[in-house]
C-alpha cells in the first residue's frame, strides 16, 4: 500500500517518508526577513517582543544577543540547549519532532546577527531519531546555501553540528554544557565571566533553549507587535506547558502565561483524585498548593520552564521529598565543596527520616543547607534542588510526622 | 586603575585583579582553601565568598574580578555564616586530631579560620580519619580530608606538565583517583613532593608523617645531593631527620621546590650502617669484619705515622689526597692545605676531575673563567635553551623544573642534543639525536649553518672575540652538513632548524652536562659550545650564556678553594711565584710549585707504585671511576690507604684505616653550587657515635704530622681562605649569616658578587674561538662488541647509591639497576623485560637485568652506576681527555647476551 498523495492527517509535518516535503514547504520567512535587517535592527525587534528564555531562567533574549554582539572578541558561537533534563519536561522534544526547522532557522538568524562562526545543538541522549532527522535537514540546508559558506550570499559563514549527550542533568547547566562540547568533564565553570563573554571555548556564546529559539522565528516572521499581544506584560508570547503526574491527560498544552494552574489542569482533563499540590517548573521549581491554583503562571509567579507535575492526596509528601532529594543527589556534579557536602547531608536527612525524633530540626538543617547553597554554591543546581523538600515539609508536616512516629501507611513503612 | 571599596576601605587596583587579591593588597585577609597563588582560581571551596552590593547571594572573591565602584563586604553575618558552614563541613570530615597526626599544622590553620568566623572546632562531632599508605612508596592520602580542590595535581601539571591523578565519577562518589587508592599514573610523577606542599588540609602528606608523626622541629640546611644547591628545612623527630621541606624564600635557588632525593633521601643520616667508630684493618679481606674498632688516637697516629714515613723517605709526591666534592669549602681548603703544607705535594684533586674538569679547562680557555656564566634564575627568561648532554629532570630536577617553566609557561624554545629520548625531548622543539661521541662534528655543523646563513653576530665577533678566522676556516673546509650528517646520524635539516632557533632567539642559554665533558674530547667539546655562544653573541647578558650543570653539592666549591693539582685557592696557579709567596707566607711553610697528579693519574700511580699513600675523603673510586678492575688493583697496591667515610663502601673495603665522618647535617660550613652561590649552613643535629667532622679530622692529622692546624670553627677557616683568594675576598661569614646572597667573583665586601659574567669584557679580555676537529672515540664498536654503552644517572638515586639506597621509598621506586635496551635490539637478542643479560667489554663483564625501552636508539644501551651489585664501571675504560684527564664514561663498546 502506497502513501497517500495528499496527506490529510500529517499535513506538512516532518514525518519519516515526507521529510523532504516538510523541508520544501517550509517558507523560511523569518530568515528571509532577518537577512534584510541589520543585526541592530534584529536585536531591537527581539527586545521589543519581550521574549524571555524558556529553559527556566527567563532571561530577556534580546539583551543576551545584544551582549554577545557587543563583545570585542570576533569569534562567537551559537548553542541550542536541548538537554531537557528537568523531570517532567518534554516540550523541546515535541518542538524538535514537529517543527525542527524553526529551531535551525533561528540559529542561522542568531549567527547572522552576531556573526557566530559555528553552532551546536546539544540533544538529550535519548533523542536519537531527532538527531537523525536534524542531520538530514542540515544536509539540505547546506545544499541550498542556507548553511556553510556565504549563506544566502550575505557573506557570512556558519554551520551547525548536532551532539547527543553525554547526558546528565548537569549538562543542561550552560557552562557544564560547554565543557561537555569541549570534551571535558561536564561540570559548571565559574561565573562571572558569563557565557555571553566567555562561553564555548571561552568565546562569547549565545545559548538558548529550544522553545525560545522557536519563538525567535515566530517573532521575525510575524513581528514583535504580534508577539506582545499574547500573554501579559513581562510574560509575552505562547508558552508550552508540560502537564504530568496525577493528571488525566498528560502532555503539552500551548497557552499564554496568564493561564492559571487551575485552568491548565482543567484543560488537561483534570486531576486524578484530589489535588494536593504541584511542582511548577519541575522539582527544581516551586511548590504550588491549593491556595495557589488561581495564580497566573507568569514569569514573575514562577512559571519557569512551564513544567507542571501534579500530585494528589494519595501521595506522601515525605516520599516526594525523598525522591526529589535522591534525584538531585544523584545528578549533582560534586565539584564544589558546599554542593557535595550539602547533598550528602540532605540525603542522609531524608534517608534517616524514620529515625528522627521530630521534624523541626530536620527542616531547620535542610533549610540551612539550602541557604548555604543559595549563597555560595558554584552553580544553581543544588540550590534549586534543595528548595522543594523544605517547602514540602512546611506545607505537609503531618506526612513527615507520620514517618517519624509509627510509620507511614501511604508509603507502607508501618512500624 | 579600578576603584573599589572593601569593608569601607578604598582600594585602587589594575583591571583584571580579583577581589581576593585586591583585599590581600590592602591587608584584608579573606579565608581560602582551594585558592593557589600559582594556579588559575577554580572557585570550588566557596570559602572566600563575600557580599557585594547589588549582587544577590555571595560572590566568590578568588574568581571574580573587580569593577569600578564595587562595594565589597567581607565580614557580614551572611559571609561569616557561609564560612562557618563550609569550615564546619571540612572540620567534620577532618576527623579527630591526635598528638601524632600528620596534619597538625593544617588543623591549626583550619581551626584559626573557624574561630575567626565564630565557629568553635571543639563543638564539631567527628570520628577518626585514616590515610591510605600502600599505593605509593613515599606519599599517603586521607580521602576524608581531601576537599577535592585538586591544588595538588593542578600544581603538578603547572610545574611538570604531568597528569598523575584524575577526577573520577561524580556527585557523592566524585574523588581523586589517588584518594581512592589508585596509584599515580606511571611515568607521571617525580615524587618531588610539591603536591604535598600545596595541599590545604594535610590530606596529601609524606608517608613519614603518617608513620612517625610530624617533626619535633625543623632546621635549615643546604641539600647534600646535587649541585643545584636547594635550601631545605630539615624535619627532625626524636633526633632523626625524617626528610625535608623546601625553603620558600625568593633568594633561594629552589624557591619552594625540591626533588625526591632532597625531600625524602635523608634516611642515610641515622641508618644503622653508619660507621661511627674508627676502624683499623685486622686482616686481609674485603668485608667489614676484617677491621677492628680502634680509638681516634690509635687510628690517627697510625695514619700520621704511615704518611710521615712515606713523605720523609720517598718524598711528598708519593702521597696524594683525594678530597671530597661533598665536603664543605672549609674542609676542602684544609684538605689542600694538608696536601701542600703537610704532605708537601700538589697531588690534591677532587671528583670534578671525572666530571666537569673539561668545563673548567674549556670555559677558562674560551672566556677566562671556568664556571657557569649566568645565574640559574635567568633560565626562566631565556627565549631559547640549547640543552646538550644533560638530563636535568633526573640529575638536577629543580633545574629541570626551571627549564620546564621556561618552555611550558614562557614560550621558550628548547633544542635537546642527546643520544637518548630523555624526558625533555617531549616538550622540545628539536631533538638532535646524535651518536654518542660525535659532539664536535655536530657543534661544528651548527656553527657552519650559522656562518652560511649569516646568523652570526659579526659586530660582537669583531669587538669582543679573537680567533674566529681559524675556526671559520676549519668549519667551512671540513664540516659540510652531509659529512656532519654521516658522522652524527642527525639529518642536515634538523641541524639547520636547531641553529636557526638558537641564533634567532633574543636570548639563548646553553645548558650542558656530562654528555659533553665525559669524553676524550671533553675540553674541546666545551670549547665548541663556547664557539656557538661567541659566534652569536649569546653571552655576557642576562638570560644568555653557557651553564654547566655541576654534579655534586660542593664540586664547584672544592675547585674554588683549591682542591686541584694545578691551582691554589681562588684558581691561583701553583707555578705563579706571587701566589706561592703569598700562601707560603701565610702558612709559614715552603710550598711545591709543580703541577700535581690528577685523580685518574693518582689511581694509575697507585697501581704503578708512583703513589704509595692515599688520603681519600668521601669518595668511592672503585665504584665510580672507570675501569674498576684497574682501580681495585691500584687500591690493593697502596702502602697506606686512609678512607674517611659515612659508610663501608667498596673503596673503604680496601682501606687500612677507616675514619668515621660527620655528614652535612651534622656540621657547619658552606657549599658553593653550580651558579657560584656560596651558601652557609649550620648543624641540624649531632653526629652519631664517635664521628667527627672532616675539618676536625684533617686538623688533627696535620697536627700529628707536625704541622699545627688550630681553628675555632669553620668561620675562622673561611676567613683565612677569603683573605687569600681575590675572587672570594668579599664573601665573609658575617655577611652570609646575615642572609646576604653572595656569588663569586666577589672581590670586595661592598657588593654581592657578579651573577652574570662577561658583560662588558670577558674575564681574560676577549672571548677566544677554538678551531676544533672531530676525532672518533678511541673505544669503538666492532663485531665483537657491537653495542655502544653510555652511562649516567637516575632520578631516585645518587652517585654510588650509598646514601639513597638507605631510603626504603627510593628503593621502592627504583629497586635495582637495569640496562636500557631498544626494542629492536631486544628482539634480536630474544630478550624479554627484566631478563638477565651478560654485558661484556674489553675490560670485564657484569650481569644485569634489562629494561626494554625506546628511550635508547637502536645500537645504544644505557646504565647507571648507582648499584654496587651491577658495577658498570668494570666495563668502562681508561680513555681520557688529554688536557683535563677526564674519562670517557659516555662511550664504551659492549657485547650483550641473554643469560640462559
Amino acid at each position: 500500500m502506497k502513501p497517500l498523495p495528499t496527506p490529510v492527517l500529517t499535513g506538512n509535518a516532518p514525518v519519516a517518508d515526507r521529510l523532504r516535503e516538510y523541508y520544501q514547504h517550509y517558507p523560511f520567512h523569518a530568515l528571509q526577513k532577518a537577512v534584510t535587517l541589520s543585526p541592530h535592527e534584529i536585536i531591537t525587534e527581539l527586545k521589543a517582543s519581550g521574549l524571555r528564555g524558556r529553559g527556566g531562567a527567563a532571561y530577556p533574549l534580546g539583551r543576551k544577543w545584544e551582549c554577545v554582539l557587543q563583545q570585542p572578541d570576533s569569534v562567537r558561537y551559537m548553542v541550542a540547549n536541548g538537554e531537557e533534563g528537568e523531570p517532567g519536561t518534554f516540550k523541546d522534544r515535541v518542538l524538535l519532532e514537529r517543527n525542527p526547522l524553526a529551531v535551525l532557522e533561528a540559529m542561522i538568524i542568531a549567527a547572522y546577527t552576531v556573526r557566530a562562526r559555528a553552532g551546536y545543538i546539544y540533544l538529550n541522549h535519548s533523542y536519537r531519531q531527532i538527531e537523525q532527522a536534524l542531520q538530514t535537514l542540515l544536509t539540505w540546508l547546506r545544499e541550498d546555501q542556507r548553511l556553510g559558506g556565504n549563506i544566502l550570499k550575505r557573506q557570512f559563514d556558519f554551520d551547525i553540528q548536532v551532539r547527543r549527550g553525554p547526558s546528565r542533568y548537569i549538562s543542561g547547566e550552560e557552562t557544564a554544557l560547554f565543557r561537555a562540547l569541549e570534551g571535558r568533564r561536564a561540570e559548571p565553570s565559574s561565573r562571572p565571566p558569563y557565557p555571553t563573554e566567555q562561553g564555548l571555548w571561552h568565546k562569547p556564546t549565545i545559548i538558548n533553549n529550544i522553545e525560545t529559539l522557536s519563538c525567535v522565528s515566530l517573532i521575525l516572521e510575524k513581528g514583535s507587535q504580534w508577539f506582545t499581544t499574547l500573554g501579559p506584560a513581562g510574560s509575552h508570547g505562547p508558552k508550552l506547558f508540560c502537564l504530568s503526574g496525577d493528571i488525566k491527560n498528560p502532555g503539552v498544552i500551548e497557552a499564554a502565561m496568564d493561564a492559571s494552574l487551575r485552568e491548565l489542569i482543567a484543560w488537561a482533563g483534570g486531576t486524578i483524585g484530589a489535588f494536593k499540590g504541584a511542582m511548577v517548573s519541575g522539582p527544581s521549581g516551586q511548590l504550588f498548593l491549593p491556595d495557589d491554583l488561581d495564580k497566573p503562571l507568569t514569569v514573575q509567579n514562577g512559571c519557569g520552564n512551564g513544567t507542571v507535575i501534579v500530585f494528589n492526596d494519595t501521595r506522601c509528601a515525605a516520599d516526594l521529598a525523598r525522591h526529589v532529594t535522591d534525584f538531585f543527589f544523584t545528578e549533582h556534579c560534586g565539584q564544589c565543596l558546599p554542593g557535595r557536602e550539602s547533598m550528602k547531608q540532605a540525603k542522609a536527612l531524608m534517608d534517616n527520616l524514620d529515625h528522627q525524633p521530630s521534624l523541626a530540626p530536620v527542616h531547620k538543617r535542610y533549610g540551612e543547607l539550602h541557604t548555604l547553597l543559595m549563597n555560595s554554591s558554584k552553580c544553581g543546581l543544588c540550590s534549586s534542588g534543595t528548595a522543594m523538600a523544605p517547602a514540602l515539609m512546611q506545607a505537609f508536616p503531618e506526612d513527615f510526622n507520620r514517618h517519624m512516629h509509627g510509620g507511614c501507611a501511604v508509603c507502607g513503612t508501618l512500624k | 586603575m579600578i576603584q573599589v571599596s572593601i569593608d569601607g576601605l578604598p582600594i585602587s587596583v589594575p583591571a583584571g585583579t580579583s577581589i581576593l587579591l585586591a583585599a590581600q593588597q590592602r591587608g584584608i585577609d579573606i579565608p581560602t582553601l582551594c585558592f593557589d597563588p600559582l594556579l588559575t582560581p577554580e572557585g570550588v571551596c566557596r570559602l572566600c565568598c563575600v557580599e557585594i552590593d547589588g549582587m544577590h547571594g555571595l560572590v566568590s572573591s578568588c574568581t571574580t574580578t573587580v569593577h569600578d565602584g564595587m562595594q565589597v563586604h567581607t565580614t557580614t553575618d551572611k559571609v561569616r555564616e557561609n564560612q562557618r558552614q563550609i569550615l564546619g563541613m571540612v572540620l567534620k570530615n577532618f576527623g579527630t586530631v591526635g598528638p601524632n597526626d600528620p596534619a597538625q599544622k593544617h588543623y591549626a590553620t583550619l581551626s584559626r579560620m573557624a574561630e575567626a568566623a565564630g565557629l568553635s572546632p571543639a563543638t564539631i562531632q567527628t570520628q577518626a580519619a585514616h590515610y591510605l599508605t600502600h599505593h605509593d612508596p613515599l606519599l599517603a592520602i586521607s580521602p576524608e580530608r581531601c576537599i577535592q580542590c585538586n591544588r595538588c595535581f593542578r600544581y603538578c601539571e603547572y610545574l611538570h606538565g604531568f597528569h598523575p591523578s584524575e577526577i573520577l565519577d561524580m556527585g557523592g562518589s566524585r574523588q581523586l583517583s589517588f584518594a581512592i587508592g589508585i596509584p599515580l599514573a606511571e611515568g607521571q610523577c617525580d615524587h618531588c613532593g610539591g603536591c604535598v606542599d600545596h595541599c590545604p588540609t594535610g590530606a596529601l602528606v609524606e608517608k613519614w608523617s603518617v608513620t612517625h608523626g610530624p617533626a619535633d622541629y625543623q632546621a635549615p640546611s643546604i641539600c647534600t645531593y646535587c649541585g643545584t644547591g636547594c635550601a631545605l628545612q630539615v624535619q627532625v623527630k626524636d633526633g632523626v631527620p625524617l626528610g625535608a621541606h623546601p625553603d620558600y624564600s625568593d633568594a633561594s635557588v629552589n624557591q619552594g621546590q625540591l626533588c625526591v632525593k632532597g625531600r625524602f633521601g635523608l634516611d642515610f643520616v641515622s641508618h644503622p650502617d653508619r660507621i661511627t667508630q674508627p676502624l683499623i684493618r685486622g686482616r686481609e679481606g674485603r668485608t667489614l669484619d676484617c677491621f677492628r674498632v680502634a680509638s681516634w688516637d690509635e687510628a690517627l697516629d697510625y695514619a700520621a705515622r704511615e704518611f710521615k714515613q712515606i713523605r720523609d723517605n720517598d718524598g711528598g709526591d708519593k702521597l696524594a689526597v683525594l678530597s671530597s666534592a661533598r665536603a664543605t669549602n672549609e674542609e676542602n681548603y684544609l684538605a689542600q692545605k694538608l696536601a701542600r703544607a703537610v704532605f708537601h705535594t700538589n697531588n690534591i684533586d677532587n671528583c670534578a676531575r671525572i666530571c666537569h674538569a673539561p668545563s673548567v679547562v674549556g670555559l677558562t680557555a674560551a672566556f677566562g673563567s671556568g664556571a657557569a656564566t649566568n645565574s640559574l634564575d635567568e633560565i626562566a627568561g631565556a627565549d631559547c635553551i640549547l640543552l646538550i648532554g644533560a638530563n636535568p629532570t633526573e640529575a638536577h630536577p629543580v633545574i629541570g623544573h626551571k627549564i620546564k617553566h621556561a618552555v611550558l609557561h614562557n614560550h621558550a624554545k628548547l633544542v635537546v642534543i642527546d643520544p637518548r629520548n630523555i624526558w625533555l625531548t617531549q616538550i622540545a622543539d628539536q631533538h638532535l639525536q646524535l651518536r654518542a661521541g660525535t659532539n664536535i662534528a655536530l657543534l661544528n655543523g651548527i656553527l657552519r649553518v650559522l656562518i652560511e646563513e649569516n646568523l652570526i653576530d659579526a659586530d660582537f665577533i669583531a669587538a669582543r672575540t679573537s680567533g674566529f678566522e681559524a675556526t671559520r676556516k676549519i668549519v667551512m673546509d671540513h664540516y659540510d652538513l652531509d659529512r656532519v650528517q654521516s658522522i652524527t646520524g642527525v639529518a642536515a635539516d634538523d641541524i639547520r632548524q636547531a641553529a636557526r632557533l638558537y641564533a634567532g632567539a633574543k636570548n639563548s642559554m646553553i645548558i650542558y652536562g656530562l654528555g659533553i665533558t665525559q669524553h676524550i674530547h671533553g675540553s674541546s667539546n666545551v670549547m665548541a659550545i663556547a664557539n656557538l655562544a661567541l659566534a652569536t653573541g649569546h653571552i655576557g647578558r642576562k638570560h644568555a650564556g653557557v651553564c654547566p650543570l655541576r654534579g655534586q653539592n660542593n664540586v664547584q666549591g672544592a675547585c674554588d678553594v683549591g682542591a686541584l693539582p694545578n691551582v691554589l685557592p681562588g684558581y691561583q696557579p701553583v707555578d705563579d711565584p706571587a701566589a706561592i709567596a703569598k700562601f707560603s707566607q701565610r702558612w709559614q711553610v715552603a710550598l711545591p710549585t709543580s703541577t700535581g697528579l690528577k685523580s685518574c693519574q693518582m689511581i694509575h700511580g697507585a697501581k704503578s707504585g708512583q703513589v704509595k699513600g692515599l688520603y681519600l675523603i668521601a669518595e668511592d673510586p672503585v665504584q665510580t671511576d672507570p675501569d674498576s678492575h684497574l682501580v681495585e688493583q691500584a687500591m690493593d697496591n697502596l702502602d697506606c690507604l686512609v678512607v674517611q667515610e659515612l659508610f663501608f663502601t667498596r673503596t673503604a673495603s680496601f682501606a687500612d684505616v677507616i675514619l668515621p665522618a660527620a655528614c652535612a647535617l651534622e656540621k657547619e660550613g658552606t657549599f658553593t653550587n653550580t651558579d657560584r652561590r656560596i651558601q652557609h649552613f649550620k648543624p641540624v643535629l649531632a653526629a652519631p657515635g664517635e664521628c667527627r667532622t672532616d675539618m676536625d679530622i684533617i686538623c688533627d692529622l696535620a697536627g700529628r704530622m707536625g704541622y699545627a692546624m688550630h681553628y675555632d670553627g669553620p668561620a675562622q677557616v673561611w676567613e683565612e681562605l677569603a683573605e687569600l683568594s681575590p675572587i672570594l675576598y668579599g664573601v665573609r661569614y658575617a655577611r652570609l649569616t646575615a642572609g646576604e646572597q653572595l656569588v663569586w667573583p666577589c672581590p670586595t665586601q661592598d657588593d654581592r658578587g657578579q651573577r652574570t659574567l662577561h658583560e662588558n669584557e670577558f674575564t681574560h679580555g676577549k672571548g677566544v674561538f677554538h678551531a676544533l676537529e672531530f676525532e672518533p672515540s678511541e673505544e669503538s664498536v666492532d663485531t665483537t662488541y657491537p653495542y655502544l654503552l653510555t652511562t649516567g644517572r637516575r632520578l631516585e638515586h645518587y652517585c654510588n647509591g650509598a646514601m639513597t639506597r638507605k631510603t626504603e621509598g627510593l628503593m621502592g621506586l627504583y629497586p635495582h639497576e637495569r640496562i636500557e635496551i631498544n626494542p629492536e635490539d631486544a628482539e634480536k637478542l630474544s630478550l624479554q623485560e627484566e631478563d638477565w643479560v651478560e654485558v661484556k667489554s674489553r675490560r670485564g663483564q657484569i650481569k644485569v637485568n634489562c629494561h626494554i625501552t625506546s628511550r635508547c636508539p637502536p645500537g645504544t644501551v644505557f646504565m647507571s652506576f648507582h648499584f654496587s651489585e651491577t658495577p658498570v664501571n668494570i666495563l668502562t675504560g681508561s680513555y681520557y681527555d688529554p688536557i683535563a684527564i677526564t674519562p670517557e664514561y659516555k662511550v664504551t663498546a659492549v657485547s650483550i647476551g641473554k643469560v640462559v
